[in-house]
């Protein structure tokens, strides 16, 4: 328990440092971001909104600190401001609904991909000088060098384009009703089968590498080898001896690559004009929507934070030594 | 070093960045101005183009060969820096412990957590595009990765013998750091370096398909914006984007095999297994089989 | 074959095969052990003792091999049973207690679990069943049965090592292999805990293979001993015998290395030199590098284990007739004589 509360410590750090971070990079950039977009767009700002934009983003005349604790009290209450590109939209509002379709795409797929990873790295590990130990870890690591959006683009075309066997963008069928009916939930699942893939592909090589180390080195451990002297079926030796230790360091692994994964997956996202974060910020990007810029940054932050926390707990339950 | 060479994975990862370092070097002497108009834009490959046309009609493999240089070099030097950086941050977290390395840890930690896009875009986006700006939000991003293994090891060589003996003698911090554990460090250093290099090309490409990078630029990532802007995939135009794909995956491949190389060569059970196998005549090792009883090995080499 | 031979080992040899050749770590080594008797196996680190009791099971991992010999336990011929059938036979009859009881529970299930588990894999008993023996064993190796709901990390030191111990009676195994059981426990468990074997042993009828460095340890616990050096056995005798007349240097060393609280303070003479390397052993004798009294036929002749008395073996190029010490010139002027060992 008191390494649970431990962690939720440091997330909570960890989520006031992002808040911070949010609030500093935008004052240590030379000019401010209304200036910034000013020169971008000429001419398709007037000047006197300039003063206007200062004040929405936060600029105003008061001194820093004061500055800074009133954002982060509007950060609190989930208040982000609002966006520049979907005016009078608040930011807050436009990245609810991405949210959701990101977490349930980052998500499934990860999962997934963990899964297959660790029990691919087990069957590997297990059956050394196996056809799958000499294969799939060289091929693998080469499906996993591709960048995401390229291999987002690639399984597009090959599965979307060229074959016509799944959908091409969005998250559903845009003439459907969104809701718990039948048709709503089979076409979101079958636009989620190419992106998740595509996540899966580049993913599945590292958890199965990683896996297939944490087996080997737990395969030389004393109790792996006092339960093969006590004739144990093999079976039990693979999963309660082995397989569930080995896991452990690969459960912390797991949650320290959660944001990264979810970059790639962002950029996925784009691709396959999924209506997530990813692509929020690439319209976010081209628009100069600073606080939609900083608001995802902090939603995807903040994201991670839980997943990991979710990480965590899972740890606590599979490993009795971190209770006491 | 010589046993790197005799490593098969080595030989291939080599091989392939050999012949992309040459691309970088003299392939824009070859292909000379690669943006410009030389074709119908998105034709298929053919004898005179090889690799097709984009959609604004230049030679694909051009394109490729042109960008090679600027994409490698980037990624090469944001590789050094974020090493570089995150030596010295886990280095002194390693070596001065106590709350310096809580403090950093918990700046390290910090940093690996963050998604490294959204934080990127946060910073670029203030920042004029181009190389520079890419480089810069890269290593601020990139370092922590290679902070905390560096710092591990950082920590267990504090602890070894020869450098307690040289913390009690009075040399300087600095001196046993630059004479004591660095040089103990190379192969974790140079894993690290190749690590971060892969990481960089990878993002930088991707920042680039942003649009963050310059766009005027050719380089793998604009080649693929462009790509992309110029619906490579409703236009089925396959060409446009799969040459520059497929090199930036050979090379974070090869990256990968020599560091998988370097991997092996620390690990010197591997090689043992190897030969064991081949004693015994079987096909793979069965660490959990019984142990073997062999009458007919003895006899032979005797 | 004599009906109350247990374990027949004979010329065992275990090599490990590399990519620089073959290293051989026990080198041809024979013994028996009879029902119901504790012999010891003594030896440096890394004179192939634990090699030999992996051996005997056959768990030795890549890239060990059994290169030679035969391992024979009440007829049945180990090193000819396959996976299936050795996988039965291990743990039912012949078991195994290792040094580190920490290392050999599995961190993330509960004791309860260890011992149920080697159970249920030998025998069709229900689930209930195999917690009430479980409980049982807690009871004769002095646990407090609630115990057996922790997990491995909750248990002190001792208690685990008396866990390991109870896991090792579960199917009243007739012989059990013990490498080192107290080594990592303090002195105080350490005579609690092999008292209470030595008990378990006098009721329960098992014999004992007891593998240690502590030779002071071995000649109270044990009825008979083999001394190992570099792979090979040096000598071989009951206790009391090794204790009143060693025959071999080595052992003399050995004995040599303690002390007895009582007596007039003495020289006390550790062995000079350090072990050889198995990759290249000593030609003729493998002791002769350290050995005191080395003479020109050491160097190039292998000596083999010859009778020196009743059960008493002995491999050196020393004459030592049956029954009697060596020449009394040939002993070095500070060698210490026999003491006597109480506990």
């Amino acid at each position: 328990m008191r390494f649970l509360l431990r962690r939720f410590g440091f997330y909570l750090t960890a989520a006031w440092a992002s808040v911070t971070l949010a609030f500093v990079i935008p004052r240590l950039m030379p000019g401010d971001p209304a200036t910034a977009m000013f020169a971008r767009f000429r001419g398709r700002l007037k000047p006197q909104a300039l003063d206007s934009l200062r004040a929405a983003l936060g600029f105003t005349h008061a001194p820093v600190w004061k500055q800074y604790f009133q954002y982060l009290s509007h950060a609190l209450r989930g208040d982000l401001g609002v966006s520049i590109g979907y005016y009078p939209a608040t930011v807050g509002s436009v990245i609810a609904q991405a949210l959701v379709w990101t977490l349930f795409l980052t998500g499934l797929a990860v999962v997934f991909s963990f899964v297959l990873g660790t029990l691919l790295g087990l069957a590997s590990a297990w059956k050394r000088g196996g056809w799958l130990d000499g294969v799939a870890p060289p091929l693998l690591t080469l499906l996993g060098a591709f960048p995401y959006f390229w291999l987002a683009m690639a399984v597009l075309f090959l599965f979307g384009f060229q074959l016509g066997w799944f959908p091409l963008r969005h998250a559903y069928d845009d003439q459907l009703t969104p809701g718990l009916n039948l048709p709503f939930l089979i076409s979101v699942s079958q636009h989620v089968v190419l992106p998740a893939l595509t996540v899966v592909v580049v993913t599945v090589g590292g958890w199965m590498l990683s896996m297939r180390s944490t087996v080997i080195n737990v395969m030389a451990e004393d109790y792996v080898l006092f339960a093969h002297a006590k004739g144990l079926p093999e079976m039990r030796i693979v999963f309660h001896y082995v397989a569930r230790n080995a896991l452990l360091p690969n459960l912390a692994g797991f949650g320290m690559a959660l944001g990264f994964v979810l970059s790639g997956s962002l950029l996925t996202e784009i691709i396959f004009s999924y209506p997530g974060q990813g692509y929020l910020l690439i319209r976010a990007v081209k628009s100069l929507d600073y606080p939609l810029i900083q608001g995802l940054f902090l939603t995807t932050t903040f994201s991670v934070l839980g997943a990991n926390l979710l990480v965590d707990a899972a740890h606590v339950w599979l490993d009795p030594r971190t209770r006491g | 070093m010589k046993a790197l060479l005799e490593n098969r994975k080595a030989l291939v990862g080599l091989a392939i960045l050999a012949v992309f370092a040459v691309i970088a070097v003299i392939g824009p002497w070859i292909v000379g101005d690669a943006g410009e108009f030389v074709a119908v834009p998105l034709a298929p490959p053919s004898l005179a183009h090889w690799f097709g046309t984009t959609g604004q009609g230049q030679d694909v493999l051009a394109q490729t060969i042109a960008g090679t240089r600027s994409t490698l070099l980037l990624g090469v030097i944001v590789g050094f820096l974020t090493v570089a950086i995150g030596a010295i941050v886990g280095t002194a977290a390693g070596y001065f412990g106590g709350w310096t390395d809580e403090l950093l840890t918990l700046v390290i930690n910090l940093f690996l957590l963050m998604p490294g896009l959204p934080l990127c875009v946060v910073i670029a986006a203030y920042l004029p595009s181009g190389s520079a700006t890419i480089g810069l939000v890269l290593v601020v991003t990139g370092w922590a990765w290679s902070a905390r293994v560096i710092r591990a090891q950082a920590l267990s060589l504090r602890q070894s013998v020869f450098v307690s003996a040289a913390v009690v003698i009075g040399e300087s911090p600095l001196r046993i750091v630059l004479l004591e554990i660095l040089p103990n460090m190379t192969s974790l250093l140079v894993t690290s370096f190749i690590g971060a290099t892969i990481y960089a090309i990878g993002a930088e490409v991707g920042l680039e398909f942003l649009g963050m990078g310059n766009i005027g630029a050719v380089t793998w990532g604009t080649n693929l914006y462009w790509a992309s802007n110029d619906v490579a995939l409703p236009s089925g135009s396959w060409w446009t984007f799969v040459p520059t794909g497929a090199s930036i995956a050979l090379v974070g491949f090869a990256l990968a095999m020599i560091n998988n190389a370097l991997d092996e060569l620390s690990n010197p059970r591997l090689g043992a297994e190897r030969a064991f196998v081949r004693a015994t005549g079987r096909k793979r090792l069965e660490i959990h089989a019984p142990t073997p009883v062999l009458r007919t090995v003895a006899n032979v080499r005797r | 074959m004599s009906a109350a031979e247990l374990l027949v080992v004979e010329d065992l040899r275990v090599e490990y095969l590399t990519e620089r050749g073959d290293v051989r770590i026990v080198d041809d080594v024979s013994f028996r052990i009879g029902a119901g008797e504790a012999y010891g196996l003594a030896g440096e680190s890394g004179s192939g003792k634990s090699t030999i009791a992996l051996a005997i099971l056959r768990l030795l991992r890549p890239p060990a091999a059994i290169t030679n010999g035969r391992v024979s336990f009440c007829g049945t011929d180990l090193l000819s049973l396959n996976a299936a059938e050795l996988r039965a036979f291990r743990w039912k009859e012949i078991s195994l207690v290792t040094q580190s009881a920490m290392s050999a529970l599995n961190p993330v299930l509960r004791v309860s679990d260890q011992i149920v588990d080697a159970i249920l894999a030998h025998e069709r008993v229900s689930r209930r069943e195999a917690l009430e023996r479980a409980a049982g064993l807690c009871d004769i190796v002095g646990i407090d049965r609630e115990r057996l709901r922790s997990y491995p990390h909750q248990l002190s030191g001792g208690m685990r090592q008396r866990m390991v111990i109870a896991i090792a009676l579960a199917l009243r195994p007739k012989l059990i292999i013990m490498d080192e059981p107290t080594t990592a426990l303090d002195v105080v468990v350490q005579k609690q805990i092999l008292k209470r074997i030595l008990d378990l042993k006098e009721k329960m009828g098992f014999s004992i293979l007891f593998i240690t460095h502590d030779l002071a340890l071995m000649l109270q616990l044990c009825d008979r001993i083999g001394i190992l050096y570099a792979g090979r056995l040096m000598e071989t005798a009951p206790a009391a015998t090794l204790l009143g007349q060693p025959q071999h240097p080595y052992t003399r060393g050995l004995m040599s290395c303690f002390l007895e609280v009582h007596q007039p303070k003495a020289d006390r003479r550790g062995i000079p030199g350090v072990p050889s390397d198995p990759r290249h052993p000593p030609a003729g004798c493998r002791f002769h590098p350290r050995c005191a009294f080395v003479m020109d036929v050491c160097r190039e002749t292998t000596p083999l284990l010859t009778s020196r008395g009743a059960g008493h073996e002995s491999a050196c190029h020393l004459p030592g007739a049956a029954g009697t010490e060596v020449a009394p010139a040939l002993i070095p002027p500070s060698e210490v004589t026999a003491r006597k060992v109480t506990s």
